[in-house]
């Protein structure tokens, strides 16, 4: 028997996965309901095709109620799961169609590899009010050009190190500093709004 | 590489910036259990989560939710269909298993029938064998029976013919030592040329002798032929009278077995014509 939509509406990401494992399609209805938008997003803005991020969200939902059960057995935070998931797989269909459009680049190519973020281990702690979402933009438009933008385009462009450093013409060493420098100053940041 | 670089890498790799080799060789130090670098880790990875919060929220197609439910329910479909197929499956396994069952049945029957066929049809060729080789003695024995009535047949005719002869000289013998009692006729058709000699009252002959008819003709024994006598000492053979010198007498020796050339034996019967 399927669940009334205030039932569904009141129950958390975490009891949501819980349904979805015992194949209840209303819990994956609801979970797209409260998360759709932003996943939409964030794959819109890595891969500026809409086509391309309608594949990658339908592709991530299928996974998600295949994998439900997964992440109901290691309890994180769902969703910073699904936002990683949901960034790796428009990184792969980033990368995917720059390797039809320049083959050429193909031996640098393999530089973009993303060290897949481990799935199996959510050590994100996303509170995910719209208050929190404006503060954290917050703290990356904070941030001095010279390190956010690499930091976007590795984070969101699936660009390396080095063929960021290429991009902006800059030494790798300058790139790895400014990015290093960037995500301390971002996380000391979100030490501060905690 | 110091730790000190290797831990520099970690913020680059929550962001899936870093070069392969450099990848690698931060993985390998993260295996063995580095606590600052695993903590180091888990700070990166909460902003590198955070970075995608940053993103403006936008709104998905309509559609795309009711594609993706509708992709969601055509998965669930082919799980019931998996069920069935599974169950059609386990059920084929079972008729499989039932109907190997039934044949090493069918098998086990069909062979213990067989052995039993195979041994009464070995007892009963091994009792027709020895039926066939009885009734193949007794063929044989009634064969020779046959060839011995035929031969006692023969010689009656052969008898009967001379004694059915219009014209029949009649000889007889008397016993001589040391068969005095012996007697002896011979019935000689002298149309035919044939003769019937018929013994009686002659003594059993040792195993190794046999009696011996002579024609004595010009004064010298010519062979008539050896014969037997029964347990009364009685004795039938027909013999040819030939042609030679005229016929004196007609006499019988015990020989040899088979009979000699020349007697050389006793004379137990003579009778002079």
């Amino acid at each position: 028997m399927g669940k009334t939509q205030e039932e569904i509406a009141v129950k958390s990401d975490g009891a949501l996965f819980a349904e979805m494992a015992k194949k209840q399609a209303e819990a994956l209805s609801a979970l797209y309901d409260r998360h759709a938008a932003r996943l939409y997003g964030l794959a819109l803005k890595i891969l500026k095709d809409p086509a391309l991020a309608e594949d990658v969200l339908q592709d991530l939902f299928l996974y998600l109620w295949q994998n439900a059960e997964k992440f109901e057995a290691r309890r994180g935070q769902p969703l910073a799961w699904m936002m990683i998931l949901c960034r790796n797989r428009a990184i792969d269909k980033l990368r995917a169609r720059e390797k039809r459009q320049s083959r050429s680049a193909a031996i640098s190519d393999q530089a973009l590899a993303l060290p897949s973020v481990d799935e199996s281990e959510s050590p994100f702690a996303i509170v995910h009010s719209k208050e929190t979402f404006t503060r954290i933009a917050a703290a990356l438009d904070a941030l001095p050009n010279e390190q956010r933008t690499p930091i976007e385009l590795a984070f969101f462009g699936g660009l390396s190190q080095t063929e960021i450093a290429e991009k902006l013409q800059l030494p790798l060493g300058t790139i790895k500093t400014r990015i290093r420098l960037g995500m301390q100053k971002l996380s000391d940041l979100l030490k501060d709004m905690s | 590489m110091e730790h000190s670089d290797l831990k520099n890498l970690i913020p680059a790799y929550c962001l899936g910036a870093l070069d392969e080799a450099e990848k690698v060789m931060l993985e390998t130090h993260l295996k063995k259990g580095c606590p600052a670098c695993q903590t180091a880790m888990a700070e990166m990875s909460g902003v590198a989560a955070h970075l995608a919060s940053t993103v403006e929220e936008k709104a998905p197609p309509v559609y795309l939710k009711n594609r993706i439910l509708a992709q969601v329910q055509s998965e669930k479909s082919p799980s019931v269909v998996r069920v069935i197929k599974e169950d059609l499956e386990a059920a084929a396994v079972r008729a499989l298993e039932k109907s190997r069952r039934l044949w090493i049945c069918v098998i086990g029957a069909l062979a213990l029938a067989a052995v039993i066929l195979i041994f009464l049809f070995t007892r009963e060729i091994a009792q027709l064998k020895n039926e066939l080789a009885a009734l193949r003695t007794q063929a044989q024995l009634q064969a020779q029976l046959v060839n011995e009535l035929q031969q006692q047949l023969h010689e009656k005719e052969r008898i009967l013919n001379v004694m059915q002869s219009p014209q029949i000289r009649l000889v007889e013998l008397r016993g001589r030592e040391p068969a005095l009692a012996a007697e002896g006729r011979v019935f000689w058709s002298t149309s035919e040329n044939k003769a019937v000699f018929i013994a009686r009252n002659l003594p059993a002959p040792a195993a190794d002798k046999d009696y011996q008819l002579w024609i004595i003709r010009g004064g010298q024994p010519v062979d008539a032929g050896v014969f037997a006598i029964d347990e009364e000492g009685t004795g039938v053979t027909t013999f040819e009278i030939g042609v030679g010198p005229e016929v004196n007498a007609f006499a019988v020796t015990l020989e040899k077995k088979g009979g000699a050339p020349a007697p050389e034996g006793d004379m137990y019967l003579l009778g002079t014509i």
